[in-house]
């Protein structure tokens, strides 16, 4: 039997980064999917007759401009283009145009707050953006000091009176930070709704302003065609290289023996590498791939309790005509939050596992030829809902989002040909994702940096010589990144 | 009477008369104003209604430092302690956990409600114990300055580090997690029974604004562990004559050191010239001089009222104004005719001689603090109860009792307007009572007297802003070396002169009196005094 050079599990985004950045032309790399199609959370998907989304994700402006060019994406089709400003919509009265070209000057009173705070993500920006990007220091008992120097001292780079800045609002909410510079209820909520992806935090939650500083240092342009365009790009390489991809077929067992990686078992035989890299969640992959006496207790004690209680639901809209909020079509959307407290109270309905009732929508839409398709993000759906996700609930969640967008877009019940809703419970199935988490990890302060997904674990190694891990619940992961499967991948390289 | 004195102390709370104590202790002239015509501040006992004793703010101490204790010879003024003997928690369905001193018996209630949450209870509480053994010193000495280059304060980080690293990997992990984590979170990696993790988690979210699923609430679970390394068996403690006895007795060591003390002595303003700070203006007029001025009031109380902005510079008036306060608790104290007694544990007897918790579920906790959110008091709240006349008999006349009722949450802010509190004062102490009826079935036929305090009447009455009644929410971002300012964490303030000595400065709030101390011993240690 052949024995590949390396076998990645799992051929999203972070998969078929790890493959490519594996890549040589002396030994085939081998990429296993467990469903007919690649791309994980990334890959296109049709709903209605015909309709296409862009991935489950909307957003690719995380993406590691570094790894794209490392990878040579740019060759195989990928461009990059300005990410489109955020619209937040009222109600009643005009919505608010942030970010991108719109400029400042529609936020009156508080374009100087909204500078100031702008201005403190750049001061910071060059020296998160650094830390993220590299693999996390060893703090573990037989950590080294000298690794440690180096991100230390960057911070301390910054300048007494930033670093203490950062000191001060990193612990904080996201809503009390923002408060301090801006005013207006809409522009806060637009700040704090950046904040929330992954996390399991409302704008009131101590630390989300963490998030939010991470989230945007690492946000720049966008990739044209959004995540399955990156999949797309990422295929057409992957088939110009020594990569063989094997779709359909379910890692059942990755196979330890004496003490080392020998190969996984899949739903249809076994295949041979001393090296394996998994891109699905190191929950996953360590508790249901690995047998259970391959793995150390106190790992899988530690293992056990990372969190992942997902709160992302989707609507997938195929419309007769674009959304349009005061006579104009926005590509990205804030619909339903027109103050920090929205958005708080559709956590609270997540936290305490109820339907929301009215809940705020993250709109990303695009036309495709004729078809007019809007992506709509909830991150206030519970995945342990109260009754658990049947049929009725998932319609209850549908009609909850379509009344709120009703209410700002009025008439767009009507333009509605097709329409697709994933509860957690569905996203959960569909992506094979524990707890519904598409990050592999809540976003938490003692989840992230050194101690994503454990600080034994951090370094992409496991204890098992030849396991690596490399998914979105690996440092940094910020969403759709591709630095965990590079990292990852460079960590087998060593 | 001096002419001029070395220190005058804003405030005859239990962290002024600490400072006073030990400056005093120094040879030092002390003067101590306190505007209230009792001491103690939020740490008093009043005779609210004749025969009735209401430890009317704090009620029980938690963490009063042994070295205070011993160095101001406090139990020679008076001072004793009764531990509290239990944590009681009756649930709605008539069920009950009672948490005791002894670890057994603890784990057969526990075990009421999970076998694997009994088993692990000691490994937990182990944990906790080296946890807070290194936690300690932190609470016991001046805060870490990460940004100084000072030999002697990166020594004291190098200590902290060397000691955190000396944890090992697991414990310094939790050590970051308990830093980190909401209480909830942090309790369901070790058990599963929600009925033990909700009195456990209330201890991280008591004065804070925020619910027991924040992140940030896990760190205070520690206190209960420090309590033991103290060398006493609990944390807790209620002083006999109530927490007002804690002040006498630092009152009773100061004056036995020479402090002065003079009560219904209002402050209006520091007097500052030349950018030094040299005595204090009072109400009535009279002038005081004094070589340093230590406030006892809460930084906002301090600096925008006493000292007024005109004499700060601008970006510390912007951190001060960034100091958050947001006042969430209130205070219920009843005069009651008879014991009122639990449905699901009757009687008087050792269980209620604790503190007993009205917190039936994470969720009812956390609903709680979401009403807050919005602007209104929690119609069914978290209480801590204690029941003084069970502790002191002197408490309440004979077969009579007082009941305190500490209430969560009752935010300052509500939506109304804070100055609209005292129209809503009656429909809070009545949910409060509502909601204990529902446990004690007797209870509103047996109340005599009532007294309800909102955080509006805590600003109004004790001075702490926005009622918050630890001078500043125990956030991550507001501790350590960032309370209440960065660069401002010793004590020392941006006047020349005038020191911070109460919970608004490191460590913070409670019974403990260690800013008061701390204080003293770094004014000592610069030659301030």
């Amino acid at each position: 039997m052949t024995a590949y050079h390396a076998i990645v599990i799992g051929g999203g985004h972070n998969g078929l980064t790890a493959a490519l950045t594996l890549a040589n032309p002396n030994s085939k790399v081998l990429v296993l999917e467990r469903r007919d199609v690649l791309g994980g959370i990334c890959a296109g998907e049709e709903f209605g007759d015909g309709f296409r989304t862009r991935g489950l994700l909307d957003e690719t402006c995380r993406v590691r401009p570094s790894v794209v060019a490392e990878l040579g994406l740019a060759k195989h089709g990928l461009t990059w283009r300005e990410r489109p400003p955020l619209f937040g919509a009222r109600r009643d009265g005009p919505g608010l145009l942030l970010g991108g070209s719109a400029g400042s000057s529609a936020l009156g009173d508080d374009a100087l707050g909204h500078r100031t705070l702008r201005a403190f993500i750049e001061t910071i920006g060059p020296t998160v953006r650094r830390i993220l990007e590299a693999t996390p220091p060893d703090i573990g008992d037989e950590a080294k000091i000298l690794p440690l120097v180096r991100p230390a001292l960057d911070l301390r780079r910054l300048g007494k009176r930033d670093l203490m800045e950062l000191l001060r609002v990193a612990p904080s909410c996201v809503d009390d930070w923002v408060t301090e510079e801006v005013a207006g209820p809409l522009l806060r909520a637009m700040l704090c709704s950046e904040a929330l992806p992954g996390t399991w935090m409302g704008p009131r939650s101590p630390t989300s302003t963490t998030t939010l500083l991470l989230a945007e240092a690492l946000a720049g342009r966008e990739i044209e065609g959004g995540p399955a365009a990156l999949i797309a790009a990422m295929q057409a390489a992957v088939a110009d290289a020594n990569i063989r991809v094997e779709t359909g077929v379910e890692v059942q067992r990755v196979v330890v023996k004496n003490g080392s990686v020998q190969g996984v078992e899949t739903s249809d035989g076994y295949r041979s590498s001393v090296r394996v890299l998994s891109a699905v969640g190191p929950k996953t992959t360590l508790l249901d791939l690995l047998h259970p006496l391959d793995l150390p207790a106190h790992i899988e004690r530690d293992v056990s309790d990372i969190r992942l209680r997902g709160t992302l639901a989707k609507v997938h809209l195929g419309l007769s005509a674009p959304l349009t909020v005061g006579g104009r079509v926005h590509e990205r959307l804030l619909i339903g939050a027109e103050d920090p407290l929205d958005l708080e109270r559709a956590w609270d309905h997540a936290k305490h596992r109820r339907l929301p009732t009215t809940p705020p929508l993250h709109v990303r839409q695009w036309t495709d030829g004729d078809r007019h398709v809007a992506s709509i993000t909830l991150h206030c759906a519970a995945h342990d809902l109260d009754g658990g996700w049947t049929d009725d609930a998932r319609d209850s969640l549908y009609v909850a989002a379509i009344d709120t967008l009703e209410a700002t877009v009025p008439g767009v019940r009507d333009s509605i040909v097709a329409s697709e809703t994933l509860s957690p419970a569905d996203i959960e199935a569909r992506y094979a994702l524990p707890g519904g988490h598409v990050f592999h990890g809540e976003l938490a302060l003692d989840q992230l940096g050194p101690l994503r997904p454990t600080p034994r674990l951090s370094g992409y190694r496991t204890p098992i010589p030849g396991l690596y891990l490399g998914s979105n619940g690996m440092h940094p992961g910020l969403g759709v990144t591709c630095a965990p499967g590079f990292l990852a991948a460079r960590a087998v390289s060593r | 009477m001096p002419q001029r004195y070395d220190a005058v102390v804003i405030g005859g709370g239990h962290n002024g008369l600490t400072a006073a104590a030990y400056l005093a202790k120094a040879g030092r002239e002390v003067l101590v104003l306190e505007r209230r015509h009792v001491l103690g501040g939020a740490a008093v006992t009043e005779e609210v209604y004749p025969g009735f004793k209401f430890t009317v703010c704090s009620y029980v101490v938690s963490l009063l430092r042994p070295e205070i204790i011993r160095d101001l010879m406090l139990p020679k003024f008076g001072l004793r302690i009764v531990p509290l003997e239990a944590s009681f928690t009756p649930f709605p369905d008539g069920r009950s956990l009672c948490r005791w001193p002894d670890p057994a018996q603890t784990r057969e209630e526990i075990r009421k409600f999970s076998k694997k949450d009994a088993d692990i209870y000691p490994e937990f509480g182990r944990a906790m114990g080296k946890l807070a053994r290194f936690a300690k010193p932190i609470i016991d000495s001046n805060a870490p300055d990460p940004m100084s280059m000072r030999p002697k304060d990166v020594l004291q980080l190098l200590g902290f580090g060397k000691r955190f690293r000396e944890l090992g990997e697991d414990l310094a992990l939790l050590q970051f997690k308990l830093t980190t984590m909401s209480a909830v979170d942090f309790l369901s990696e070790w058990f599963e029974s929600d009925e033990l993790m909700s009195p456990m988690s209330c201890s991280g979210i008591i004065g804070t604004f925020l619910g027991v699923k924040s992140p940030g609430t896990a760190y205070v679970l520690l206190h209960h562990y420090m309590g033991e390394i103290d060398g006493s068996s609990r944390a807790w403690g209620f002083p006999v004559g109530g927490t007002g006895a804690v002040s006498e007795a630092i009152a009773a060591a100061a004056r036995h050191f020479g402090v002065e003390i003079r009560t219904e002595a209002a402050v209006a303003r520091v007097r500052i010239r030349g950018g030094k700070a040299d005595g204090v203006i009072l109400e009535n007029g009279d002038e005081i001089d004094a070589g340093a001025v230590v406030s006892g009031c809460d930084p906002r109380l301090t600096f925008m009222r006493f000292v007024g902005e005109e004499h700060l510079d601008p970006d510390f008036v912007t951190s001060m104004k960034r100091y958050k306060y947001r006042g969430s608790s209130g205070k219920v104290n009843l005069a009651l005719d008879r014991f009122p007694e639990f449905s699901s544990r009757p009687g008087d007897g050792p269980h209620v001689r604790g503190d007993v918790a009205i917190c039936p579920s994470t969720d009812y906790l956390e609903t709680a603090y979401d009403q807050a959110k919005y602007g209104d008091f929690s119609d069914r709240p978290y209480i801590n109860v204690v029941f003084p006349s069970l502790l002191d008999r002197n408490m309440a006349p004979k077969g009579k009792h007082v009941m305190s009722c500490f209430v969560q949450y009752a935010p300052y802010a509500i939506k109304e307007g804070p100055s609209r509190w005292p129209g809503r004062r009656e429909a809070f102490g009545d949910a409060v009572v509502d909601t204990l009826a529902e446990y004690m079935p007797t209870l509103k036929d047996d109340i005599l007297h009532r007294q309800v305090l909102t955080p509006w009447d805590l600003e109004q009455e004790f001075g702490l802003s926005e009622g918050n009644i630890f001078h500043g929410e125990l956030g991550l971002e507001q501790l350590l070396f960032q309370r209440p300012a960065s660069g401002w964490a010793r004590y020392a303030t941006p006047i020349k002169s005038l020191w911070l000595c109460a919970s608004g400065a490191h460590p913070g709030g409670g019974v403990m009196g260690a800013p008061g101390a701390l204080a003293a011993k770094e004014m000592l240690r610069k030659g301030a005094v």
